[in-house]
């Protein structure tokens, strides 16, 4: 044989192995693995965080559910426009939270937001939910946004869904730091891979891959959480060895370090509260629960750092769940959001804990008078 | 740092390149092997170190007096010499006080003088205590060696054996012997015995590397094998990094004289290793993590011996869960054993193989053959045969294999429920051996085989309910259940599904490997088809393992 004519056989060859090494394990994920195909697409708001893409409209297929997410021209998930401009006698409440808040996993109509509105309707309360939610988001870009756009819609209250996640969120954002106690600003902006995503989101054929492939999901999930949880924390700590010195030993380190997160978290939700405050607006938290089992439900609310200066007014709905043992109320194959049931109950003990407490009358209620609350719906 | 972790995969990649590097010097690879292992068992804890150390230095003192008599006087400088550094560093050092950063991209290593030397009395008085024990030794050596010939080789292997049982009792033992002590003392004179347990940890790996240092030194004495001039070599011999954690449990005439050679890597060879890598972590991380959580999710209601529990009214659920763990525990460990072996081949040398498809087994008898091969055959060649094997009688035969599997059960872990293991096992076999003894050993039929096989799994199944239970009562509780109320629930078909789900490549898999003959049927198979079972192994890794990095059973043994 010709040695040319070897060669482009073995091209041949390799080129045929590879692509069929793609198809391979394309149909292997669809039939053992079937991928939880959450698409993204946010982009560079003019303040320097991330923000959802606007008029887009895309799909999230899991081995759980099929659902369309669609934005506005303002990036809020929302099948109509919303304007800045508050209707006379309506009340508003804007949102602030991560793909919990946005609704992941669950219809427009049964997100927690929407039973939340249709339960204050019920009760004769004319409001509009602003939901300014955005999948990735800590409560330092959350503070951002509000100070930015959510304060424009003129609240009456702001409900912000916080997660266990955002205490790890603040701190890898940097926007917001702690010195002697105080907040300081950090970074002047966060845009993690947004410029990349901005670039390839032009491409048609990424659009399609990002939508459809579960190989390309399986590599990218993988991907990012090796840089998330590995090699980001261990550039972090060989960057700054400062914090792990401090300490004589690694859990010591790692205690100062989750000592500072919820010292943070706390500090950012005050400076949430102050704002909303001199805008005329109540505060409300939903601190959303861990998943461990279907009897299992887990805060990983700071409440001990809270418990030393409670102003806020935070619902927790672990009592509510506890009621609804044995239901699935988190998806539990896929992304582990909330399923429509799990959002009903979270809505509905929202609008409680919003009509008991007074949280949409014209009165602001400062906590800082009268000691904070910790409200189930029960 | 385990196997199946990111540091490992790091640390593996370094070492691989500078070690083929080396290629030239197969004693600068043996130096780099022996700095790797110490890297990578004090990754876990650096001051066990010091037990390995010591471990690797009686093997090597003590064999070395065996063989020639008496150790020269560089060798004892030498022995002497490992001996205090390791103490001096791992002992007496806080390696915690030494950080390493990247300050704006340039390394950095930053020394905390003030916290570098450990500066309470416990651990002065360790450190003294064992160099004092270091010069006592090397004053009396002398004289130790005028004895008679015989009895200088009998003292020295007393010596190594009883350093390693007691670092073995005191480490691993010295709890559960409190323990009973008091419970027994507390039944029979009703008197509560207040003694504090030490709260001792177990090093990872003792049982292993113990076992290997004595059966070299026995190897020794019975002449089946030379002393080794090279403490390089038998310290790398007791740490080697790919086997110090979970086995296999080496011979020294088999990896000893590996050391003394240099290593070459063929193609096919690092084909096999990565191959046996990738096989293993599919065993571990797809079969055993998933499979650990129906086990553990129907174990741990009974794993609180307080916990007076009803038996459950759906036994088939229970016995789901004892199939999952004969394949968990089974997969675990096969799985850690298969990456061992394609790490070493990586590196060049040839581990004994520690599984031969133990669920192919047709009686108690082959199925210690297939399991755990290299413990099975220490204990045989190392305790068995020694205590007279099956040379004087039914009796004296059944009373050696007792022996031999109650301390087979008390070796994986300090346990009354793994000393009865034993005893189960130990029964299995000798009834066997005692049936079987006049059969003609004739290949049975097919079908026969395939009802034996069937039979022998539900035997060692009905073992692993004693190996998992943490109490006796949950044994009760599930034999009650299977036996009394064998219904089926939702749950309990949920279990199969998973099982089934989980194990039925590897199910195909081994019976490919048992109808070939050969435990590397991929090398028989088309590319094409070849392929596709790499496809299928690095996906299903890649895709269905259970994040988190679990780690190995078999550590804690």
């Amino acid at each position: 044989m010709r040695l040319t004519t070897w060669i482009w056989q073995r091209i041949a060859k390799t080129l045929f192995v590879a692509a069929y090494c793609l198809l391979a394990a394309e149909v292997f994920l669809r039939v053992f693995a079937p991928q939880s195909i959450l698409p993204r697409y946010v982009r560079p708001t003019d303040y320097g965080i991330r923000g959802n893409e606007p008029n887009c409209s895309y799909w999230h297929v899991t081995p759980d559910y099929r659902i369309n997410i669609r934005t506005n021209s303002k990036g809020i998930r929302a099948d109509s426009e919303i304007p800045y401009e508050k209707p006379p006698g309506l009340k508003r409440i804007v949102v602030l939270g991560d793909s919990f808040g946005m609704g992941y996993g669950v219809d427009i109509q049964d997100t927690f937001t929407s039973q939340m509105q249709k339960a204050l309707e019920k009760n004769g309360i004319r409001c509009e939910v602003v939901n300014l939610s955005v999948s990735g988001h800590g409560n330092a870009e959350e503070l951002i946004t509000l100070r930015e756009e959510g304060f424009r819609y003129e609240p009456d209250l702001v409900l912000l869904a916080w997660h266990g996640s955002d205490l790890d969120d603040n701190i890898r954002a940097d926007l917001f730091g702690l010195e002697d106690g105080r907040l300081v600003r950090r970074g002047k902006t966060y845009l993690p891979a947004t410029k990349l995503q901005e670039v390839l989101f032009r491409s048609k054929i990424y659009r399609f891959v990002g939508e459809h492939l579960h190989l390309y999901t399986l590599v990218r999930d993988k991907a990012a959480n090796l840089v998330k949880y590995k090699i980001l924390p261990t550039i972090r700590i060989l960057s700054n060895p400062a914090s792990s010195a401090q300490s004589p030993n690694e859990s010591d380190a790692t205690e100062v370090v989750l000592e500072y997160q919820r010292h943070l978290t706390i500090a950012i939700l005050e400076e949430i509260r102050q704002q909303c405050i001199s805008h005329g607006a109540n505060f409300l938290i939903l601190d959303i629960p861990f998943w461990r089992s279907r009897t299992e439900h887990i805060s990983k609310f700071p409440w001990e750092e809270f418990a030393e200066d409670r102003h806020f007014t935070v619902f927790c709905p672990v009592e509510s769940f506890k009621q609804h043992n044995g239901k699935i109320l988190y998806w539990e194959r896929s992304d582990g959001h909330f399923t429509p049931l799990g959002c009903r109950i979270v809505g509905e003990g929202l609008a409680k804990i919003i009509l008991e407490s007074g949280l949409l009358s014209e009165e602001i209620l400062d906590n800082d008078t009268d000691g904070g609350e910790v409200l189930t719906a029960d | 740092m385990s196997f199946n972790s990111i540091a490992f995969e790091v640390f593996f990649v370094i070492v691989f390149v500078f070690y083929w590097s080396l290629r030239r010097s197969y004693r600068l690879q043996n130096l780099l092997l022996l700095a790797a292992s110490y890297v990578f068992y004090g990754w876990w804890d650096v001051r066990f170190l010091v037990l390995i150390a010591l471990s690797s230095v009686v093997a090597y003192c003590c064999a070395l007096s065996i063989d020639r008599g008496q150790m020269t006087g560089k060798q004892r400088a030498r022995a002497s010499g490992f001996c205090i550094l390791a103490v001096m560093l791992f002992l007496g050092l806080k390696w915690n006080a030494v950080k390493f950063s990247l300050p704006k991209w340039r390394p950095l290593l930053t020394v905390d003088w003030n916290n570098l030397v450990y500066a309470d009395a416990q651990h002065y008085i360790l450190t003294l205590g064992i160099i004092a024990a270091i010069v006592l030794i090397n004053i009396s050596y002398p004289f130790l060696c005028r004895l008679r010939d015989n009895h200088r080789r009998k003292f020295f292997l007393v010596f190594s054996i009883t350093i390693n049982l007691t670092v073995l009792g005191i480490f691993k033992y010295c709890n559960f012997f409190v323990d009973t002590f008091r419970t027994l003392v507390h039944s029979i004179a009703g008197i509560s015995v207040n003694t504090e347990t030490l709260n001792i940890i177990m090093p990872i790996g003792i049982s292993f590397y113990t076992f290997q240092t004595m059966g070299y030194v026995i190897d020794v004495y019975r002449r089946t094998s030379q002393a080794n001039d090279s403490l390089l070599d038998i310290a790398l011999f007791t740490t080697f990094f790919p086997l110090v954690l979970s086995g296999p449990i080496e011979r020294g005439t088999t990896l000893l004289p590996q050391f003394q050679k240099p290593r070459a890597i063929k193609s096919c060879d690092l084909r096999e290793g990565i191959w046996l890598i990738i096989w293993g972590l599919y065993k571990k991380m797809v079969v055993a993590d998933n499979l650990a959580k129906i086990v553990n999710t129907t174990f741990a209601p009974f794993d609180n011996p307080a916990s007076a529990l009803a038996v459950p009214q759906d036994g088939i659920r229970l016995l789901a869960a004892i199939y999952a763990f004969a394949f968990q525990i089974y997969c675990d460990f096969s799985g850690y054993t298969d990456i061992a072996r394609g790490v070493a081949q990586l590196l060049g040398f040839n581990v004994r193989l520690n599984f031969n498809l133990p669920y192919f087994a047709r009686n108690p008898s082959d199925f210690w053959r297939r399991w755990h091969i290299s413990l099975s055959s220490w204990l045989r060649d190392y305790l068995y045969i020694p205590l007279g094997g099956s040379r004087y009688g039914l009796c004296k035969t059944a009373r050696n294999m007792m022996v031999t599997f109650l301390l087979c059960g008390l070796w994986h872990g300090a346990a009354w429920t793994f000393v009865l293991w034993g005893v189960f096992q130990g029964i299995l076999v000798t009834l066997h051996h005692t049936l079987t003894r006049n059969s003609d050993g004739e290949t049975p039929r097919w079908w026969v085989s395939a009802i034996q096989c069937a039979f022998m799994f539900h035997l060692s199944c009905a073992g692993w309910v004693l190996f998992r239970a943490r109490n006796l009562n949950t044994v009760g509780v599930f034999s009650q259940s299977i036996l009394l109320h064998p219904s089926l629930s939702t749950e309990a078909t949920s279990c199969f599904g998973k099982l089934v789900f989980y194990c039925w490549f590897l199910v195909l898999f081994q019976a490919i490997q048992g109808l070939t003959g050969t435990l590397n049927p991929l090398s028989r198979l088309p590319w094409f088809i070849r392929l596709n079972v790499w496809l299928f192994v690095i996906m299903s890794v890649l895709s269905l393992a259970e994040s988190g990095g679990k780690e190995f059973v078999y550590f804690a043994f």
